[in-house]
């Protein structure tokens, strides 16, 4: 099994990390000798539907070390649909991270995606670097998620940069998320960089930006002339917002 | 059980026909209820058609008046021969006709039908005289005793009109035909039944919460679904909704089996579980509208409030609410049916914040007596969340949330809820929204600050879900009511676990928050829902269906909230 994984992953051209991989096919390696059963059900286990219709894995014996192991190794092993795939990532619980090279190589965007869910409030140093490579994905909704997950960071400071110079990305719903995120770190170097969007064609633009100039700093935002126009705004929770500030 | 039900309404209606109709027509006191010859003139010799309202006749045909006499669509398949009966006229095992009592007083008299009389049948003694298939007009000899009429529609809120002529005295009189609109049922009624599906396997097992279920409301009113027969399809909410329609001594219950269809597609998952539950004669299960339905479709996102007065305008069956919002919406062949109704108006909430998006993830409603309305609106609440936890030590530990992966929320201790500025400022933002749906609700359901209770909730962006939500603390209000063993009613919410000792509810401030808030009246019954459902983007609610009682008079009660004009 493991000889075919290698084969697998070495036909595959993947070229990330070597550490990475090889601890973790060691330890999935080790945990099938000693729990072949766990091993036996882990790889053949199917998703099912959740309430949102999205595929997962449920059960507390997914989340144990040894099955988040062996969940790896499925992943690495490349042999599940990518629905399935997406699943199995989303069954991860963010002990370990991937390296980016790793990630970039998955064809489907929704893969991508759900492997940088593992970033989620991780304060492994690892976590930005994936972020910031994340937000020049040439999908939208990588970088939107990317966008999104950067607000989880506990510290700003690898990442401010890169969210500032996203706020003009080309995907209304990435610029809306980094707003978000800039105002969720307390970026107040974001604040006249942010300001802009206030008058951007999209209603989720203009009404992240307004929250998150509001989490920056009130009493300025309260001040700002766009209110005027925004409490007249066609987005009418935006416009009531806008409306209530000007109170 | 519902044959059983039925069975004694029409026994009921049978004892009055005996002792009250079967007498001779020309001792004058021919009535089962002679309530409207008390307050209004008698018939005296005239000819009268006595319905549940009372006795119409020349100087009395304001008993007539719409409603007037009221039917159901005969829409269910008595003789199970895969035929609507309607479309029979006369089903072998037919019940589902409503009756009226015509006194002739021996002398002929003709009946002339109008309006939608395509979608109205009368018969007498068992044959179809007037409406669709027939004629309209027909005349019935004179005669000693009373001649049972009996009256059936083919679809919902239809109005006709019968026009009766004493033709030796050249009198007439006319009364409405209306029938019934479908009702669904709310939180007040009576449960019957509650249901929900056992799994168990490989650490995926919701055996503590079917257990509660078993326990608190007894099994011959718990009825547990078949995992292996059902796919695995725990959202047994989502799969359909009860109501019913009736007349008197008429009911037909109704499940909307909605376009859901089962998880994974047609003929999968609960798809099947409706009609291998219920169907049968006086069970009409239906839809409307076709094709690939979006969650907002699912039964999950289709409440409905207990009765209410709003600008002056009583909803005695209350008011159907379902989420959605600008082109998000649940499929117009739904919202348009629900809307025709008339008795329950439906409106819309904003849901589509949440990742599932159903209107049961942040509000419900609960009976209560000592409430002004009768019942509480129960909404999440992110304020009272935070206040519950920050009066906790913030080393308690969570093991129940401590698990990554699809087994918790990888968070250890109430300190690290606490410190989570990412949390706040999402919480923030989900409490603006409440905000905004709770004014609606206000307005819809005409309710004040004292109809509300905020139940302590936290939002989080569960894994793919992008920037949509869902609950992280166990969603609370997303909680079922139903009837103990011993009648006393019980609510069903999902154990928040906020406490280091899993095993002992006591120490959980959450749940004696929640206590301190409920109606004493009402016995909260916390249960595990934390693996099958919480997990998976559900709660109690999700995965749990309720049967209840479901009578009512709508053709007394809330016939001012019907307005439809005859057709043809």
């Amino acid at each position: 099994m493991l000889k075919h994984l290698l084969l697998t992953l070495s036909l595959s051209g993947s070229a990330f990390a070597a550490d990475f991989t090889s601890t973790t096919l060691t330890q999935a390696s080790q945990v099938e000798s000693a729990q072949p059963e766990l091993a036996e059900w882990v790889y053949t286990m199917k998703p099912i539907q959740n309430r949102a219709g999205h595929l997962w894995f449920p059960g507390r014996k997914l989340a144990e070390p040894d099955a988040q192991q062996l969940i790896w190794k499925r992943l690495l092993q490349a042999q599940d649909n990518d629905a399935t795939r997406v699943a199995l990532a989303y069954a991860l619980d963010a002990s370990s991270l991937p390296d980016w090279d790793y990630i970039q190589k998955q064809d489907d965007p929704k893969l991508r995606a759900a492997l940088l869910h593992l970033t989620k409030k991780s304060a492994d140093p690892k976590a930005p670097t994936l972020l910031k490579n994340a937000l020049s994905d040439s999908s939208d909704f990588v970088r939107e998620e990317a966008a999104r997950l950067a607000g989880y960071l506990p510290d700003r400071t690898a990442i401010e940069q890169v969210l500032i110079d996203t706020l003009i990305d080309p995907q209304p719903s990435v610029r809306a998320l980094t707003a978000r995120s800039l105002g969720w770190l307390g970026s107040t170097q974001a604040f006249p960089k942010i300001r802009p969007l206030l008058k951007d064609q999209d209603a989720q633009v203009r009404t992240r930006a307004l929250q998150a100039l509001i989490s920056l700093d009130s009493a300025q935002t309260k001040t700002l002339p766009e209110l005027q126009i925004l409490q007249n705004d066609s987005h009418s929770p935006l416009a009531r917002k806008a409306a209530r500030l000007l109170e | 059980m519902t044959f059983h039900h039925k069975s004694l309404l029409n026994l009921t209606w049978a004892i009055w026909a005996i002792s009250g109709c079967g007498k001779d027509a020309d001792t004058n006191d021919t009535a089962g209820s002679d309530s409207t010859d008390t307050a209004e003139m008698g018939p005296g010799d005239n000819i009268f058609l006595e319905i549940d309202q009372g006795k119409i006749h020349v100087d009395n045909d304001s008993v007539g008046d719409f409603p007037g006499w009221v039917g159901v669509p005969n829409l269910d398949d008595d003789d199970n021969n895969g035929e609507a009966d309607f479309s029979q006229s006369g089903a072998p095992g037919e019940n589902d006709w409503t009756v009226a009592w015509l006194d002739t007083q021996n002398r002929p008299v003709q009946l002339a039908l109008s309006g939608t009389t395509s979608a109205i049948r009368i018969y007498q003694d068992g044959q179809a005289i007037l409406g669709q298939g027939v004629s309209q007009e027909a005349t019935i000899s004179g005669q000693e005793d009373l001649v049972k009429l009996e009256l059936e529609f083919s679809d919902f809120l239809v109005a006709g009109s019968l026009e009766i002529t004493d033709t030796e005295q050249q009198k007439s009189f006319s009364l409405a035909l209306t029938s019934a609109p479908l009702i669904l049922n709310h939180h007040l009624q009576p449960a019957e039944e509650v249901m929900a599906m056992q799994v168990n396997y490989q650490g995926y097992s919701n055996t503590d919460m079917i257990s509660d279920y078993k326990s608190v409301l007894g099994n011959n009113r718990f009825i547990t679904i078949n995992e292996s027969t059902y796919g695995g399809d725990v959202w047994v909410q989502d799969e359909f909704e009860f109501g019913y329609f009736n007349a008197p001594g008429v009911q037909i219950d109704f499940i909307f089996d909605t376009l859901r269809n089962g998880q994974s597609g047609p003929g999968q998952g609960l798809d099947n579980f409706p009609e291998d539950q219920y169907g049968g004669p006086d069970w009409v299960i239906d839809w409307w509208g076709k094709g690939q339905a979006n969650s907002l479709d699912y039964g999950g996102n289709l409440e409905v409030s207990p009765p209410v007065e709003v600008d002056g305008v009583a909803y005695p069956f209350g008011r159907i609410y379902y989420g959605g919002a600008s082109s998000y919406v649940p499929k117009a062949q739904t919202r348009n049916a629900l809307d025709a109704m008339q008795v329950q108006k439906p409106f819309m909430a904003d849901s589509t914040w949440l990742c599932v998006g159903h209107i049961d993830e942040f509000t419900t409603t609960i009976p209560d007596p000592s409430a002004p309305k009768g019942f509480r609106f129960v909404i999440s609440d992110t304020h009272s969340a935070w206040e519950v936890l920050e009066k906790m030590s913030p080393n308690t530990a969570l093991p129940r949330w401590k698990p990554g992966g699809y087994a918790g929320h990888r968070i250890d201790n109430v300190g690290q809820l606490l410190n989570d500025n990412a949390l706040k400022a999402l919480n923030e933002e989900v409490q603006e929204i409440l905000d905004e749906q709770l004014a609606l609700f206000k307005r819809e359901l005409n309710l004040t600050e004292e109809d509300i209770i905020y139940m302590p909730s936290l939002f989080e962006e569960p894994r793919g879900c992008g920037s949509y939500v869902a609950a992280l603390i166990p969603g609370m209000a997303n909680l079922i009511v139903a009837k103990e063993k011993d009648g006393s009613p019980a609510v069903f919410v999902a154990d928040p676990f906020l406490r280091s000792d899993t095993s002992d509810q006591s120490q959980d401030p959450m749940i004696q928050a929640v206590r301190d808030i409920f109606p004493s009246s009402l016995n909260l019954h916390f249960v595990d829902d934390w693996e099958v459902y919480h997990m998976g983007l559900g709660e109690v609610h999700c995965g749990s269906n309720v049967k209840r009682e479901s009578q009512s008079d709508w053709w007394i009660d809330a016939a001012h909230l019907i307005n439809i004009e005859a057709g043809e």
